[in-house]
């Protein structure tokens, strides 16, 4: 299915939501989103509804376990001891539960994902199973209501086929974001009308997803391609640095492109699907970075992963003894340090069982938890030099910064290997060849002049669109409040700018992402 | 009512906010899209008159036929739909298309390639000149969906067609990123066919030959080209036109000979014409008359095979001469144009065989002076091509027509050794002369004034002298052509060209 076939198909989703009658909104979106998951892959389907069925039905006995049977007329209330003994039981059978429902769907997610880098480990032959659309999202999402209704912040859906909507809802199954039980089941439930505003901004906003993903993204893809799936040695520094930026680029418009076609789609379904990024680039700090880029599953694993870490008795007991050796700051710090590299190590896996994400994941989560046992030192240099911190230069300066250090993590990420990984970077320090730098290597990468020109304006149109939202503009309210014809002449060329600069055709699938099956 | 109001508008807003957008999107995607379908289609869409004969096939009627030749030669009006690549499924649905636009009193059908198991050819290119011009309409929609049903073809490039279906209808999916290549001719100032869809071959190649099999040999039917070829007779039986299947020459091998043999049985199974010129094997002379090794014709061998098939559909076919009839005035300037095109390619060539190769043009007069004979005779080619400027159609009762390739109809040219030797072929008066040596000194008068003929060890020189005293000079270091229109005296080309390079 095209992007364009994919804008048409929740064009025409929206349309049959706005003629159904509200209370039977739902029902349509359920059958739209099964049939789109069908259509994508039959054979991914029966993954989905296990997932759905499994967590659902696990919830609910968690739910059920938790409720105490009301005293019998007459019998006394049982003593402290005895509630203390009931509850330590409901709580042993909730853990069964979530225990056997998290390890059948991890577990699932872990073989179908992993055993093919893990048989490669020891040299077996791969199984070549393919990823059922959308596992690892409907899958965190899934376990994310789980653990959420065993510690009773949610209460556990009765409706089974309303709880596969919330799984399967399509928008969200090509790359995200990871919703939340709590935000998206309440709007699925009974969607909204959508008025001509909303309907023309989730219509812009896809037109700016399909610009980031196609104009953008895939006009990229060539240059990033050539340099780091090149032989070693092939390129010099110069050159992987160009190399290296332009995936900053083409990762993320390829991610947030699709993220904003989704959001758009589901505008269109009458759903706010939760934000998944926000201007990363002009994070200040890694850690800013990452509260910035793809939110909904930083979210998860602070909620999931990190906090019940960093409050589990050994860390609580690390941050005690720490803070009588090292003072209080740095024990406050110490446990969210070591969640830190736990929660980009799993995210480093989560990309790949292979020792340049686990490089990745370490450098990252290194460079945070440096960052959170600096902080206390971070904050009196703010305080003592106030004006110069909070000067324009200096938050300039952090964003660079913080964009040099993300860069330096993407050659983890980018590269087939942490050798080449290293090697590249050995690239940037020691051999430049900055004589290579010319359009006649860039056209013979398969980005000529032209195309080179589209990027560059792209880019910085993107940049301008960007810092005006950080700045707290209303981008598409801003379009949509312009005089008519303004209005149109923007509309009908950014269409026309899509299709003409964008990369798509046959031969060429601009339907898959960067982060399709992750 | 304010309601129904405000609804009203809204809707209209957006009905007219989508047809400016849909009409946009159309502008760019015509601007955008490649010329080739439209450069060699769009004379035949926008022809206001029905044309009567339709040539439709492959690359070897593309470059066979010339429906101006046929105009100026019979007064036929044909147009040429055959496009490179083409197999009859594709030649198929081009006709079907084609007759939303026209209804041809009869279609010639190239029968090359029946015995293919494939819809498609590998080039998605040639796919796309074939259908790209013809508008969006059910008939196309049926011909994509027919023509690539096949999930496991694939074009040259290991793209499935299945997939292309789209970029077929709505050709933006194809040609968008044309963009960075776009020219003023792009915006509409391209230039359209001026020969009724056919193309000139100007190349002569060694085209090798090949062993004739029996006719009674025939395959068995299997492929997709006879079923198309059927569905091709029944459609034009059921719409009353009248069909000519031509099998045109090129090098076949034993297999695509008995393939054509058994079209034989098709075209007697219907009633139906057929011309098969690979088992008559005299029409075109396979050393002078290709433009390259896969036997596609040049300009000679098609004037060859347009002529045979011009005198075969005036015989046999009811189809009228329309020259000088109301509504078809303006192919008489449309003959100009081409005969000016035809001037062009004699001034243009740069290789001496390329040249002579289109002398073989009742059109002109041509005045060819050799500085030694024997030289240019020791290429068999050249030689060839001497003889073959002047070569005749004869008439032999067994057969409708035939050029006589066998025939060498110059008597003194390889005798005349190493002497300079004179060409002069008058085709106003139907005659053609030979001078050799001395002959040379004294000239000749002809029909248009004086020809002064020079051979010395530096090189060779032609000049005519008209009436009215303008002199035209050819001038060579071995050869000298001059060439002249035959109906006016014009000077054409004025050319020399020297026989080691053979370049000018």
């Amino acid at each position: 299915m095209t992007l364009f076939a994919l804008c048409a198909y929740g064009a025409a989703c929206a349309a049959l939501c706005r003629l159904c009658p509200r209370r039977l909104r739902w029902i349509v979106l359920l059958l739209l989103s099964l049939g789109f998951y069908a259509v994508r892959g039959l054979r991914g389907l029966p993954f989905l509804l296990l997932t759905g069925l499994s967590t659902w039905l696990g919830a609910l006995l968690m739910e059920r376990a938790a409720s105490a049977p009301a005293g019998a007329p007459g019998v006394p209330p049982p003593s402290r001891e005895e509630k203390h003994r009931r509850r330590a039981q409901v709580k042993r059978r909730q853990r069964i539960v979530l225990a056997a429902v998290l390890t059948v769907n991890f577990g699932l997610l872990f073989a179908l994902k992993m055993a093919d880098e893990l048989l490669g480990w020891f040299g077996a032959q791969p199984l070549g199973w393919v990823l059922p659309l959308g596992i690892s999202f409907y899958t965190f999402q899934s376990m994310g209501y789980l653990i959420d209704v065993y510690g009773g912040k949610t209460r556990a859906e009765r409706n089974p086929a309303r709880f596969l909507l919330f799984v399967s809802f399509f928008p969200q199954l090509i790359q995200g974001p990871i919703s939340r039980y709590g935000q998206l089941a309440p709007q699925l439930a009974s969607p909204p009308d959508v008025d001509a505003q909303g309907a023309k901004r989730g219509a812009l906003l896809m037109l700016w997803g399909l610009f980031k993903k196609m104009v953008i993204a895939d006009r990229a893809l060539p240059l990033v391609s050539g340099v780091f799936d090149a032989p070693g040695g092939e390129f010099g520094g110069a050159m992987t640095v160009m190399a290296v930026l332009a995936y900053s680029l083409q990762q993320y418009t390829d991610f947030s492109g699709g993220i904003d076609l989704v959001t758009g789609i589901a505008e269109l379904c009458g759903v706010q699907l939760a934000p998944n990024f926000r201007r990363p680039y002009f994070a200040v700090s890694l850690g800013d970075f990452w509260r910035r880029w793809h939110i909904s599953l930083g979210t998860w694993m602070r909620d999931y992963v990190f906090y019940p870490f960093a409050l589990t008795r050994p860390m609580r007991a690390l941050s005690r003894t720490a803070k009588g050796r090292f003072g209080a700051e740095i024990a406050r710090a110490l446990p969210a340090a070591l969640g830190n590299i736990l929660v980009f190590l799993l995210v480093g896996l989560w990309h790949g069982a292979t020792a340049s994400f686990v490089l990745w994941g370490l450098y990252n989560g290194v460079i945070l938890a440096v960052s959170a046992l600096l902080e206390p030192a971070y904050r009196r240099f703010g305080e003592r030099h106030a004006a110069l911190a909070g000067s324009r230069g200096f938050h300039v300066l952090r964003v660079l910064r913080t964009f040099v250090i993300v860069n330096i993590g993407w050659f983890f990420d980018r590269c087939a290997s942490a050798s080449g990984a290293l090697r590249m970077m050995g690239a940037v320090l020691c051999s430049p060849q900055a004589g290579q730098l010319t359009g006649q290597t860039l056209a013979a990468l398969g980005l000529p002049a032209a195309d080179a020109w589209v990027l560059v304006l792209s880019a910085a149109l993107l940049f301008a669109v960007s810092l005006a939202q950080e700045r707290g503009r209303d981008v598409r309210g801003w379009v949509l409040s312009r005089p008519l014809p303004l209005r149109w002449a923007i509309i009908i060329g950014a269409v026309v700018a899509v299709l003409l600069l964008g990369v798509w055709g046959s031969g060429f699938d601009e339907a898959t992402f960067i982060y399709y099956q992750l | 009512m304010k309601k129904r109001m405000n609804t009203l508008r809204r809707v209209l807003t957006g009905a007219l906010f989508f047809a400016l957008l849909l009409g946009t999107l159309a502008a760019v995607s015509r601007v955008v899209e490649r010329k080739a379908s439209r450069t060699r289609f769009e004379p035949f869409l926008s022809e206001p008159e029905d044309i009567d004969v339709l040539f439709i096939g492959d690359s070897l009627v593309v470059n066979g036929v010339f429906p101006m030749e046929l105009w100026q030669d019979y007064g036929i009006a044909a147009y040429n739909l055959a496009s490179y690549g083409n197999t009859l499924p594709v030649t198929y649905w081009t006709l079907m298309n084609a007759l939303e636009a026209a209804s041809p009193r009869l279609v010639v059908v190239g029968v090359k390639d029946v015995e293919k198991s494939y819809k498609l050819s590998g080039s998605s290119s040639d796919v796309h000149t074939a259908l790209d011009c013809y508008p969006l309409s059910l008939t196309k929609l049926r011909a994509v969906n027919d023509l690539m049903d096949d999930p496991y073809a694939v074009d040259d490039s290991g793209v499935r067609y299945a997939d292309m279906k789209g970029e077929y209808l709505f050709t933006l999916g194809k040609y968008h990123s044309r963009w960075s290549e776009l020219s003023t001719s792009d915006f509409g100032g391209y230039a359209l066919n001026r020969q009724k869809g056919a193309e000139t071959g100007t190349g002569v190649a060694d085209a090798r030959d090949y062993d004739l099999i029996d006719e009674g040999q025939a395959a068995e039917e299997g492929g997709w080209g006879y079923v198309y070829l059927r569905r091709i007779l029944g459609e034009c039986a059921d719409r009353g036109m009248e069909v000519l299947l031509v099998h045109l020459p090129y090098i076949a091998s034993e297999e695509e000979q008995m393939a054509a043999n058994a079209v034989r049985y098709i075209a007697e199974e219907y009633g139906v014409g057929y011309i098969d010129f690979v088992s008559q094997d005299d029409t075109v002379d396979y050393a002078v008359d290709c433009m390259d090794a896969r036997a596609h014709l040049n300009a000679s061998g098609a004037r060859k095979v347009t002529d045979y098939l011009g005198r075969y559909i005036a015989e046999h076919y009811d189809v009228e001469d329309r020259r000088g009839q109301a509504g078809w005035l303006d192919w008489d300037e449309d003959m100009a144009v081409y005969a000016r095109d035809k001037d062009d390619l004699l001034r243009s060539q740069s290789s001496l065989e390329s040249e002579l190769m289109l002398l073989h043009d009742d059109d002109y007069s041509a005045y060819v002076l050799v500085r030694d004979a024997q030289a240019l005779c020791g290429s068999d080619k050249l030689r060839t091509l001497m003889h073959n400027i002047v070569r005749e159609h004869v008439y032999e009762e067994d057969m409708f027509s035939k050029w006589a390739n066998a025939i060498f109809p110059l008597e003194r040219l390889e005798a005349a050794g190493a002497q300079p030797y004179a060409l002069l072929a008058e085709r106003s008066e139907g005659t053609f002369t030979e001078l050799v040596g001395d002959e040379l000194n004294g000239g000749a008068a002809l029909s248009f004034g004086e020809l002064a003929l020079d051979a010395d060890v530096q090189g060779v020189c032609v000049t005519l002298t008209q009436g009215d005293g303008r002199e035209s000079a050819a001038q060579g270091a071995d050869v000298a052509v001059l060439v002249v229109r035959a109906s006016t005296g014009e000077v054409v080309a004025a050319k020399g060209f020297a026989l080691t390079e053979t370049e000018e």
